[in-house]
């Protein structure tokens, strides 16, 4: 239904070229996106994994720290510091506007980073001069992230998800050495 | 081609709004919601006790740990005669 109601049997008139160059243009488009979702996710190796799994809060958030316990190293403002061996699991926990524990992982090796949070929905958000990378972290879900560090630094790790008051001061850490 | 004054059915859409307004409502319904509920709900559980289990001390230390010699016990107190 329009505002004013159109001749009728307008849709049966042939488009003239001009239209029909600007439809093509944006099914052509169309199509380029479309198809260059599949084909991004599998070349462009930045886009997050779709393994995920359902799971305690309580009991992941024992997980890591039995996780932390095992492999510290050292702390930090009452946060342990740990090194887990190369292409292990590692488990991080969001909660109190906390990100548990600090990882120092190892340059060119993967890890398969299980994410959770304890409370809130929290956003894990990695922040380099180069690039920013954007997960969630959800209570009752494990997110797992395949990640292979390719340069050494320290990178701060942001919730970029609103948590409540203390959101702005929720500030981790990611070591690669 | 469609006769004059029909547009077949893609325009009997567009000129029903209330046509319009379930579709518009239902789509994204079943695409976004629909689709993400059956999503999480299939989603598998964690196996918490596996990682557990691999996060426990090795075996080998828990051998030492219960091969080492046991403290010496205490000497048995001699028995208070009854009276």
């Amino acid at each position: 239904m329009s505002i004013s109601v159109p001749e009728k049997g307008w849709y049966s008139k042939p488009l003239d070229k001009e239209e029909k160059v600007w439809v093509a243009i944006a099914v052509a488009w169309c199509l380029l996106t479309f198809f260059l979702m599949p084909v991004w996710h599998v070349v462009g190796k930045q886009n997050p994994s779709s393994e995920s799994y359902k799971v305690d809060p309580v009991k992941f958030n024992e997980l890591a720290a039995a996780f932390a316990e095992k492999y510290k190293v050292g702390e930090e403002n009452g946060i342990p510091v740990v090194r887990p061996p190369a292409g292990s699991d590692v488990f991080v926990v969001a909660g109190s506007y906390q990100w548990r524990p600090i990882l120092e992982l190892e340059k060119g090796k993967e890890y398969r980073i299980h994410l959770s949070s304890t409370d809130f929905q929290h956003g894990f958000s990695v922040v380099s001069p180069k690039f920013v990378m954007n997960y969630m972290a959800l209570p009752g879900y494990d997110y797992v992230l395949k990640v292979t560090p390719t340069e050494a630094g320290t990178y701060s790790i942001i919730c970029n998800e609103f948590c409540g008051m203390g959101h702005h001061i929720m500030i981790g850490k990611l070591i690669v050495k | 081609m469609a006769e004059q004054g029909q547009g077949g059915l893609l325009q009997s859409f567009y000129e029903n709004m209330y046509l319009l307004l379930v579709v518009g409502v239902l789509l994204p319904t079943v695409i976004y919601t629909v689709w993400g509920l059956a999503e999480m709900m299939s989603l598998p559980q964690l196996d918490v006790d596996k990682y557990m289990q691999a996060l426990k001390p090795a075996p080998s230390a828990q051998v030492e740990a219960q091969s080492a010699p046991a403290p010496e016990a205490a000497p048995a107190q001699p028995e208070q005669a009854k009276p």
